[in-house]
């Protein structure tokens, strides 16, 4: 196993459930968004994080990066703790580590060039300054496929995976080693998606990035993980190699999501229904948090205790029917 | 042989924007029989969706149906007054969006807004429309209906909202029901709830379906048949089978092989090199020629025409079947 790059300890974020400090006076309620998080990630891995809307992801995705605070938890980023870094130290850090957006019409301000966009994040770090800057400029712009005349551009000038070549570039300028993905080609036509894939993975393989790539689109994720964590209600109910994952799963839940992907091909036959909705991470279900909408739940256990992560076959995975088998 | 439902003939519809005309559909024609599904697919500027609004005559300014005859139940919509749309709109034809909040008024309750359609289309009492709304809820799948029908929109997940605007659209018995991206927003397994719903509507009112997407996984589990559409234009259409057995077009080809296999190897992605053209300025000849592995100097002139090569079959392109190198 390759040296661990960033490691996740029992991270937790909970957010008040209401609105503002007033309401919070009354109403002492959290949303669990994240409740107990372990994973790791080793150097030019990419570890995809799947679930439904509630589950987590996206949140787990913001603290890693430190966009927000977590409740509770250690983020190892090469051995420090990013949660207690501060000040100078912390924007060290930042610097090795850069996010991709979902929707890259809302993740671009509006008002600067392609080149202003790009130039930010190298200016904050102050790392290139005057005649240099402009070639480096064209060199990042270029990693992401555009040519170096977008650079006077404007984002509503160009088209959605132009716009989403940009945010790459914005990410690129600074030489990260770690890169979040939230969901960066969801937004995207399909035969631009496949684009903006395929220079991922390039990139990664050139620059040896490591990714978490978060998505719900599970031929996405299995296109360019190396290994795959699923999340339900706050939880990782499953880690493991993707190959392993998505030729035998072992949790009900990852088995149900894999039954409901549509298949392109009419003969596939019918697609599994996943009854009800995930319920409110308000107020989690006691025990296994999938329990209600579990076909193989064990009656008087299942409800009643939660089941932790373990070690099974090479994976991990957090359900009573394997915790059982002693393995 | 079931009875034609839907027929369009050389649909054209334009949009006079200040920077040019707008070809959204040009010249298509394409029909869906009873109890049928037809899926549309196409990517952001196919005309999708405008050949969706222009069959609800709900094509607006600067927007214009310019030329073509769309025949529902043998009559032409084109030539109905705006009243007579407003009594099959809602009532015959039924559209359910994308985006469900944006869909629904969020002043009034789910059973209000259920409740309005029934009281313009049907002559029931307030009673009855109130336990038909609660029905309707039921029907498409809604826990604890006799509460939910006194909910506003905000206070329903999204593949709840998306179910009560199914039950919306469903209240008057279509015959044609068009679905444009229905569960895009939503998680898959929410949409498979969805699409699983409107199969068994689909069997009990025998309603066609017109349903719009750019997800061809989607529509090999759904559909009979398939339309694929690009910048405007149909360019291929097939039986779902034939279809996913042997896309004859380049762009058909290259969509399927977008698709990151759930199954099997990890090799690069097929995709299609480039962006969809502008449709102010198309490109002489084939509109996909500049993006095609096949094109040659033919199809940068010449634009191919749709033709038949097989029972059900069309497509227009000059290489149709050909995989090239």
């Amino acid at each position: 196993m390759a040296e661990a790059l960033l490691e996740v300890r029992g991270l937790v974020k909970y957010f008040p459930a209401a609105a503002d400090w007033f309401a919070q006076l009354f109403d002492r309620r959290v949303i669990r968004a994240v409740d107990g998080v372990d994973f790791s990630i080793s150097r030019g891995e990419t570890l995809g994080l799947v679930g439904e809307s509630g589950s987590g992801k996206t949140t787990t995705g913001r603290v890693v990066t430190r966009l927000i605070e977590p409740t509770a938890g250690q983020v190892l980023f090469d051995g420090q703790d990013l949660v207690r870094l501060r000040g100078k130290a912390l924007k060290a850090v930042r610097k090795r580590i850069q996010m991709i957006f979902q929707d890259p019409s809302s993740s671009l301000n509006r008002r600067k060039t392609v080149g202003q966009i790009v130039a930010e994040p190298i200016r904050i770090h102050g790392l290139i300054k005057g005649q240099a800057l402009q070639a480096r400029l064209a060199e990042v712009v270029g990693l992401a496929g555009l040519s170096p005349k977008f650079l006077n551009r404007y984002p509503h000038e160009l088209s959605g995976g132009q716009r989403q070549r940009v945010g790459i570039a914005r990410a690129l300028a600074v030489e990260p080693e770690f890169i979040v993905c939230d969901e960066p080609v969801t937004a995207l036509d399909v035969s631009i998606q496949a684009q903006i894939l395929n220079l991922l993975m390039d990139l990664q393989e050139e620059l040896s990035l490591t990714y978490l790539f978060i998505a719900h689109d599970l031929s996405v994720v299995r296109h360019v993980s190396h290994r795959v964590a699923v999340m339900y209600l706050g939880k990782v109910v499953e880690l493991a190699e993707v190959d392993t994952l998505f030729s035998r799963p072992r949790h009900p839940y990852t088995q149900a999501l894999l039954a409901a992907v549509p298949r392109p091909d009419p003969r596939a036959g019918k697609r599994q229904v996943l009854h009800g909705e995930v319920p409110s991470p308000i107020a989690p279900p006691p025990g296994c948090r999938f329990h209600p909408r579990c076909g193989r739940r064990i009656e008087g256990v299942c409800e009643v205790e939660e089941p932790p992560l373990v070690e099974a076959d090479g994976g991990q995975v957090a359900c009573h029917l394997y915790a059982k088998e002693g393995n | 042989m079931t009875e034609v439902l839907l027929r369009i003939e050389d649909l054209v519809t334009r949009f006079y924007t200040e920077l040019g005309v707008v070809k959204a559909v040009d010249g298509n024609s394409l029909h869906l029989g009873e109890g049928e599904s037809l899926g549309v697919v196409g990517e952001s500027g196919s005309g999708k969706t405008v050949t969706a609004l222009s069959v609800m005559r709900l094509i607006e300014n600067p927007g214009r149906i310019e030329g073509g005859r769309i025949l529902f139940r043998g009559e032409d919509l084109l030539q109905k007054s705006e009243r007579q749309m407003q009594r099959i709109r809602g009532k015959d034809i039924t559209m359910v969006f994308q985006d469900s909040l944006s869909s629904l008024n969020p002043t009034l309750t789910i059973g209000e807004q259920i409740t309005r359609v029934l009281r313009f289309h049907l002559r029931l009492s307030r009673r009855e429309r109130w336990r038909r709304a609660v029905e309707l809820l039921r029907q498409v799948g809604i826990p604890e209906p006799e509460q939910r029908v006194k909910h506003y929109p905000h206070q329903f997940s999204g593949g709840m909202r998306q179910r009560a605007l199914i039950a919306m659209a469903i209240s008057c018995s279509p015959q044609l029901l068009i679905l444009d991206e229905p569960t895009t927003a939503l998680d898959v397994t929410i949409e498979a709830q969805i699409f699983e719903l409107v199969e068994e509507l689909k069997r009990a009112f025998r309603m066609g379906t017109f349903l719009i997407t750019h997800d061809l996984s989607v529509v090999a589990t759904f559909c009979d048949r398939v339309v694929i559409m690009y910048a405007g234009k149909i360019v291929e259409e097939a039986p779902v089978t034939a279809l996913y057995d042997r896309p004859l077009h380049p762009y058909t080809r290259g969509l399927l092989g977008s698709i990151p296999p759930l199954e099997g190897g990890k090799a690069r992605l097929d995709s299609i090199p480039g962006e969809v053209p502008d449709l102010i300025s198309l490109p002489p000849g084939c509109n996909f020629s500049p993006r095609c592995r096949l094109a040659d100097e033919r199809c940068w002139r010449e634009e191919p025409p749709l033709e038949h090569p097989g029972p059900g079959r069309r497509v227009a392109c000059w290489k149709a079947g050909e995989t090239g190198g």
